[in-house]
């Protein structure tokens, strides 16, 4: 019978099997070892090949478009580029940037008109960090077209700056002097997780969720920043997708 | 008087304007071959050949006449009119011989004029050092051909040898591979074929050609006892091709004479997959079992033979049915051939594995090449039958393209017909050898049986993944284990994971009772 599944498979095997490739260069173990491999003891039948995409000292070099997702009044769109290094099929050392622009929603178009309502917004300009990619799952997929591609799935842990761009648009009163705008940035960590799809050897279609929170000090926005009123955590919550290269 | 005498001018006259090509003469068929007007031209050489006014204008008008429809894209049917002048053979009045050679050359080395063609067009024996250089290696790979299908080997190969440089220089040494193969000069043959590999051009026929070397220098080191180089040019035929099926089952044998018996099961796996279940490989059962056997696993060896008579009893009953059917018409099965081929048949089930593999074979697809462009000049003709239809070339053309398709069909039916005999008595040899395996376990021989096969000694240091690759020690692997799903991307890749039972006392020979 033949069924079209997702079919994965952990990283452990993956090392395992580069390991083996190795001790039999030295001639230690006969053939017959991989066969004697505990991790197919219950398989009898296996297939082992080259693997397709090979991650292993080579550099990754992408592009993104970058949509927060988490913000009620605006609308955040970065572009966003990548570099990284992969020590081994698992484990890769990232950095990257990405910097864009706020769009006012109708919501907020809306309060301000009709209801003379001006909201303080945190409008992120910039984001950069640096960090580790953990990629625990190499596996495949077949498209409806009958196309069989490759993947991985990785998680992240990254530290950076957010930088933050007051504009002071409230700050409207007539008895109030409205600052003058200014980008603040601040420490951040981020944690995400997502999945490349190798469309060739050398290139990937990638996509990423990426939460990046960060302490901010609240008088920062407000129209008397001097005043210290305590900070507050902030979360951008990122959707982002584009292509890899492999170098 | 008068009024009488200026009707008869003038109805002259106007039929001559209104009917020109009807009466066309060779300076007018020159006139419009200038003119490029090919269409008119050949009609009026088509007249003039059948009607010459001088001397020599006959073989002119020919010559024409098989210009104006090479110029107009009618490669068959300017095969017939060249056919002509060539037959005539290299006399001092037949000036066009040599071009007509050279231009049936230039045909067939774009499309395939067949081989009864040209059998027929060499039946006129020439002197050969009256043959032109640029048509030598036509005239010369074709007797070639012709000797060596008459197991005339030696004189195939000097015929081969004077092959110049060209188009069919390449086939000629593919060829005298072959020949230095069956005289036991498997060196000589290699390096034929090395040749043929390295200089292969990367279109199709390149391809093509380029693969059947791969195949052979695959056989000839299996030959000579050298696996792993057998192996790794069973590994260079694509996936995509017909032949990879083949490759992987030969592959499976040198696998089992290294006594690699995990890959010769693995790459048994993928013969046996559903995605080719229309394929013929019943000698994979066989060698599965024998593999089973030489691992001492007798439940697996009854099984694989139980596999073998489950799926070919069928067939061999459905084969024996159009054997019986089409033993006197050749036509006929090619025609049941055709049919399965574009999935319009829908009788003999059980032994479409046959049909496909014949619909696979060069017979076949040479036929198909004929019938497919011999049908395309026709379709095109109808569109000059306003012109062409007045003077009879129409019919001439149409008359020597079915006569063509139909003795394509007629000889390739006859040789498939020969092959699919063969095929039932393979099958039936098979069959008797299911028999004798099964007799010898039920009878306790088992150690006799396993002695008769005769595996090469197993080397130690030679160590394979899937896919017909030795492991390469700087490659990342990937593992996929099989549980009960094919994969179209992991055909070809799969290895058994079984040790050896000899000597463990678990699944013996007596077990097999």
């Amino acid at each position: 019978m033949i069924r079209f599944i997702r079919k994965t498979i952990d990283c452990v095997s993956v090392a395992r099997g580069a390991a083996l490739a190795a001790t039999l260069c030295f001639g230690a173990l006969a053939a017959e070892a991989q066969a004697n491999d505990e991790r197919f003891a219950g398989y009898e039948i296996r297939v082992i090949r080259p693997r397709f995409m090979t991650k292993s000292n080579r550099v990754e070099l992408g592009g993104q478009g970058v949509f927060i997702l988490n913000q009620s009044f605006i609308y955040s769109l970065m572009a966003s580029g990548l570099l990284d290094y992969h020590f081994s099929e698992t484990l890769a050392f990232e950095i990257n940037g990405a910097f864009g622009i706020s769009i006012d929603k109708q919501d907020k178009t809306l309060l301000k008109r009709d209801f003379q309502i001006t909201t303080q917004i945190l409008r992120t300009s910039y984001m950069a960090a640096g960090g580790f990619l953990y990629t625990p799952i190499y596996g495949k997929t077949q498209l409806p077209s009958g196309d069989v591609v490759y993947f991985d799935s990785f998680i992240s842990a990254e530290a950076g700056m957010t930088g933050i761009a007051y504009d002071y648009a409230q700050c409207v009163a007539p008895n109030v002097d409205k600052p003058a705008a200014v980008t603040k940035s601040y420490p951040s960590a981020i944690l995400g997780f997502g999945q490349k799809y190798y469309v060739t050897e050398d290139m990937a279609v990638r996509w990423d969720v990426r939460d990046n929170f960060f302490v901010y000090q609240i008088a920062d926005g407000s129209c008397n920043p001097s005043v210290p009123t305590g900070t507050d955590l902030h979360q951008n919550v990122t959707l982002q997708f584009g292509l890899s290269t492999f170098f | 008087m008068r009024q009488g005498l200026k009707y008869i001018v003038s109805s002259l006259l106007a039929l001559s304007l209104g009917a020109g090509p009807v009466l066309a003469d060779y300076r007018a068929a020159t006139a419009y071959y200038a003119r490029r007007d090919y269409i008119s031209a050949a009609n009026a050489y088509f007249q003039a050949s059948g009607y010459p006014k001088a001397p020599g204008e006959k073989e002119r008008s020919e010559w024409g006449l098989a210009q104006s429809l090479t110029r107009l894209g009618f490669y068959y049917s300017a095969s017939k009119y060249y056919s002509v002048i060539v037959r005539r053979g290299p006399t001092q009045n037949n000036v066009y011989f040599v071009k007509a050679l050279e231009e049936l050359g230039r045909i067939n080395s774009t499309i395939n004029l067949g081989q009864s063609h040209i059998v027929q067009l060499f039946k006129t024996r020439i002197d050969p050092s009256l043959v032109p250089q640029q048509a030598a290696g036509f005239y010369f790979y074709y007797l070639g051909i012709e000797a060596f299908n008459q197991r005339k080997y030696e004189q195939a190969f000097a015929y081969f040898q004077k092959v110049p440089n060209g188009p069919y220089l390449i086939k000629a040494q593919f060829h005298m591979g072959v020949i230095s193969n069956l005289r036991g000069a498997h060196s000589k043959a290699i390096s034929y074929f090395e040749r043929v590999r390295s200089s292969a051009d990367r279109g199709e026929d390149g391809e093509w050609i380029r693969e059947q070397a791969n195949l052979n220098l695959a056989r000839v080191h299996y030959e000579v006892k050298r696996y792993r180089d057998s192996i790794e040019y069973y590994a260079q035929i694509p996936r995509n091709s017909d032949n990879w099926l083949e490759a992987l089952f030969e592959a499976a044998w040198a696998f089992f004479m290294m006594q690699k018996h995990n890959n010769t099961l693995g790459t048994i796996h993928t013969l046996h997959s559903p995605f080719f279940e229309n394929r013929f490989f019943p000698e994979s059962y066989i060698l599965q079992a024998i593999t089973f056997l030489r691992l001492c696993r007798y439940s697996a060896v009854k099984d694989s033979l139980g596999k073998f008579k489950t799926r070919y009893k069928g067939v061999f009953d459905d084969l024996a049915r159009v054997i019986e059917k089409n033993k006197a018409d050749p036509k006929g099965f090619f025609k049941l051939v055709y049919d399965y081929r574009t999935g319009s048949l829908n009788e003999y089930r059980r032994a479409w594995a046959i049909l496909d593999a014949l619909s696979r074979t060069d017979i076949y697809k040479e036929a198909g090449q004929t019938m497919r462009f011999a049908d395309n000049e026709l379709a095109r003709l109808s569109r000059y039958s306003s012109v062409w239809g007045r003077t009879g070339l129409q019919d001439d053309i149409s008359g020597f393209l079915r006569n063509k398709k139909q003795a394509a069909t007629k000889d390739a039916g006859r040789r498939l017909f020969d092959k699919a005999t063969g095929y039932y008595a393979y099958l039936k040899e098979l069959s008797d050898q299911t028999i004798g395996i099964n007799t010898e376990m039920v009878l306790g021989r088992v150690d006799s049986l396993r002695a008769q096969l005769k595996v090469g000694t197993a080397d130690k240091k030679a160590n394979f993944i899937g896919g017909l690759q030795e492991l390469n020690v700087s490659q990342d692997l990937e593992y996929w284990p099989f549980e009960g799903e094919y994969w179209e991307d992991e055909l070809g890749g799969y290895v058994y994971n079984l040790e050896s039972r000899c000597g463990k006392g678990e699944d013996n020979g007596a077990a097999a009772k």
